[in-house]
């Protein structure tokens, strides 16, 4: 590698630095939007622990009703026989199976909203939070050094005359979204 | 909970930033050059890398929790 600048074309190197803005730009968006679905999963999740939970409430409401009219169904007829159950009976049944998957639903949900904070921390915030300090850190720090590097061959080369200090060249990054 | 937008974002970003490297690293092949690949470019496009497969990581996640929690009575 040459000790000197080896640069065939300098505004091959701006249109670099201004791609490089671009991506950082694009990259960050993207991170927030990856956050942004994390946190509606997690209310999602919530949300249907208080539907499920609300199924368990109808459906015990349904069981009590579907007990009621098997016990109505139990008293001997006027000429002594005991009357056909087999549809309360079998009403009845439904109903608390009913009843029983609505309480396994609630206690999946709850299962799944105790370990996901901490498996999506494991599968993705490390990785996440790790790029987000690169981009705001390494990057920009890059990013700056080469829009100086830059500077420096344009004067050179003659392409820029005005010695003193003015804006930089690397775009603003874009406003941040919510994390 | 849908990963895809942000996904498909990052991924097309990558993809570009990688064509545009390669057209600027043709231009500039000096110290500098290698110091910025080694310092930013090369740990800046592993990172994203990583957490594009942690974005896959976290959709196999949350379809494993819509199947299980769905409100389907």
């Amino acid at each position: 590698m040459p000790d000197g600048a080896d640069v065939a074309s300098i505004e091959a190197l701006r249109d670099w630095l201004a791609a490089l803005a671009v991506y950082r730009d694009g990259v960050g968006e993207a991170l927030a939007g990856v956050q942004i679905e994390i946190r509606r999963g997690l209310e999602w999740v919530s949300e249907q622990a208080a539907l499920w939970q609300r199924a368990v409430r109808d459906c015990e409401e349904e069981v009590t009703q579907r007990k009621a009219e098997l016990a109505a169904k139990k008293f001997p007829t006027w000429d002594g026989k005991m009357p056909d159950t087999t549809i309360e009976v079998r009403n009845l049944r439904r109903a608390q199976a009913r009843l029983e998957h609505a309480e396994e639903q609630v206690r999946k949900c709850k299962s799944w909203l105790g370990r996901l904070p901490k498996l999506i921390e494991e599968c993705y915030t490390l990785h996440g939070h790790r790029l987000q300090l690169f981009l705001e850190g390494d990057l920009a720090r890059g990013m700056a050094v080469l829009d100086r590097r830059i500077d420096a061959l344009e004067r050179y080369a003659g392409l820029k005359t005005d010695y003193s200090s003015g804006p930089s060249a690397i775009p603003p990054p874009a406003p941040e979204g919510p994390k | 909970m849908r990963f895809g937008a942000s996904r498909s974002q990052l991924y097309d970003a990558q993809k570009t930033a990688r064509a545009r490297w390669e057209s600027a690293a043709e231009a500039w092949n000096d110290a500098s050059r290698q110091d910025f690949e080694e310092h930013v470019w090369v740990p800046l496009d592993a990172q994203v890398s990583d957490v594009l497969r942690a974005i896959d990581q976290l959709s196999v996640l949350f379809t494993q929790v819509r199947q299980d929690c769905e409100f389907n009575p």
